[in-house]
This record gives structure tokens, sequence and C-alpha cells, in this order.
């Protein structure tokens, strides 16, 4: 990276100091809930056409 | 002049700059593709492919947006997209189609089992219980256009993104609370006769709705002056 900014989540200027744990807590939550949506989406149509056919 | 501006002093990278750009455009449209559920499949793979050109973007030497935003903003994305586009679909008349009927018969044969028991039976079509026709009204037509604007200017760095994201998220606390009371008050005839039962009630009105109950502590404790734009 060549300009002078961390981005890593806690590190980047977004968040002030006194909240770095929170937001390093906070991002990992929140990618938590990010791939679980996604992975649903990817599975959802495809599950209930295997398992209870089109309708 | 932003904070953000005047923390760092951004070399031209121009090649990189555009790659940012199209990387924040495939990312966007891959999250309201994931979110359309009938589409999921097709919607990962661009969602996936505008993270990679985002991550090349930055190696390469553009100014991109912290990966918290990111991350908080496409999860709003999908998450409002599931309640908009997969919801409308039950809502307007696209849930006649074969793809609208396999997708919410499935939906309430798997989860909620309102999707299933006497689907399409009244007049408006769709799923049959009032409740959740109104809720659906208010989810489709109201709140979630303004979350997935929102989420639009939240991930462009624009004050009234930070602002109107705050706004949409307290919204759907609001809403997911008429919701839960809905779905438990009706709980025998929805998830009582569906394949996962409880587990269903969990899965589609706990997990899912948690979003905002992260993403506000974060909304409301971030330095704004980074939303400058």
């Amino acid at each position: 990276m060549s300009v002078d900014r961390d981005n890593r989540p806690g590190h980047s200027p977004e968040t002030p100091p006194e909240f770095r744990n929170l937001h390093r807590a906070l991002f990992v939550v929140a990618a938590f809930f990010f791939i679980y949506l996604v992975v649903e989406a990817i599975v959802m149509m495809p599950y209930f056409i295997v398992h209870f056919g089109w309708q | 002049m932003s904070a953000l501006r005047t923390l760092v002093k951004p070399a031209s990278h121009p090649a990189a700059d555009a790659l940012a750009k199209r990387g924040d455009k495939w990312f966007f449209v891959g999250c309201l593709i994931c979110g359309t559920w009938v589409f999921g499949p097709i919607g990962a793979p661009i969602l996936i492919a505008g993270l990679v050109m985002l991550r090349q973007a930055e190696k390469a030497g553009a100014l991109i947006r912290p990966w918290t935003v990111t991350v908080i903003g496409g999860l709003i994305l999908v998450d409002a997209s599931v309640n908009m586009l997969a919801w409308g679909v039950d809502m307007f008349p696209a849930h006649d189609t074969v793809l609208g009927r396999t997708l919410f018969t499935g939906y309430g044969l798997f989860g909620d089992g309102a999707y299933a028991a006497f689907y399409n039976t009244t007049h408006i079509g769709g799923v049959n219980i009032s409740g959740e026709k109104g809720c659906q009204f208010a989810f489709v037509l109201f709140v979630m256009p303004i979350r997935i604007a929102a989420a639009w200017g939240l991930l462009k760095m624009k004050r009234w993104g930070l602002q109107w994201t705050i706004i949409a998220n307290w919204l759907y606390i609001a809403i997911w609370a008429c919701y839960v009371v809905l779905m438990s008050m009706d709980f025998p005839r929805r998830f009582g006769i569906s394949q996962l039962g409880v587990l269903g009630f969990w899965l589609e009105g706990g997990l899912p709705f948690l979003g905002p109950v992260v993403l506000l502590p974060y909304l409301h404790s971030v330095n704004r002056e980074c939303w400058s734009e």
C-alpha cells in the first residue's frame, strides 16, 4: 500500500482510539452475519428446488 | 476539507482508482443480486469479484475506505435486499410465477409454514396472514429502500449516508419488534407446521435481524468527520 493509512479494523481513521476494541469485536460479528446472509442466499433456492421440487 | 483528506495525502493512481470504482460497482450489484435469493448463487461470485478488485486496488495504491465500512455496508445491502427484493416477490404478482412459487412454498415448508399453507389464497395473493402483509408493505416499500440508499451513501463516505443508515437501522429495530410479536402469536400455524419448527423461528426471526444490534453501536461511535463527502 503506497498511502500512509492503516485500513485494518480497529486501526482505520474512522475509529476513535477509545473504541478500538469495540470496533474490532463488532467487525468480527458483522463479518459473521455478512457471511451467514451470503451463504443463505447461495443455498436457499437450490435447496428448495432439490428437496421440494418446482412448484 | 475532510479529516480523512487532511490525515493522508493520497498519491495519484488513476488505474488503481478506476479498479476501486469498478470493484465498488460489482460489490454493490453482487450484494443486491444475492438478496434476491432466487438468483443468490449468481450474486455471490459478483460480490466476491468486487471484493477482490477492491483488495487489488488497495495493493496498487488506491485510497479505499476502511474494510469495516465495506463489510458493514455489505451486510446492510444483502439484508435490505432480501427484505425488499426477495420479499417483494411475495408481495407483487411475481408470487404467481414458477420461480416465486418455488421460492416461497419451499420457504414455507422449510421454515415459516405461513408461506406454504393456504398460500396465494387471498385477493392480494402471496402469504395470507394480514399482519405479515402489513409488515411486508412497511419493509418492502418504506424501510428497505431507505436502507439500501443509505448503505450506498455510507459506502461512498457521504455524511447523509451515515445519518440515514442510523435512522434506517432504528426503523428496522422497531419493525423487528412488531414482526417478532407477529410470529410468536401465530407460531402454531407458522413454525408449528414446518420442518425446522422452533429452530426456524430463531433462524428467521432472530439471527438475521441481529445485524442492526451489531451495527448501531458502531455507527454511533465512529468519527463522523470521515463521512464528509
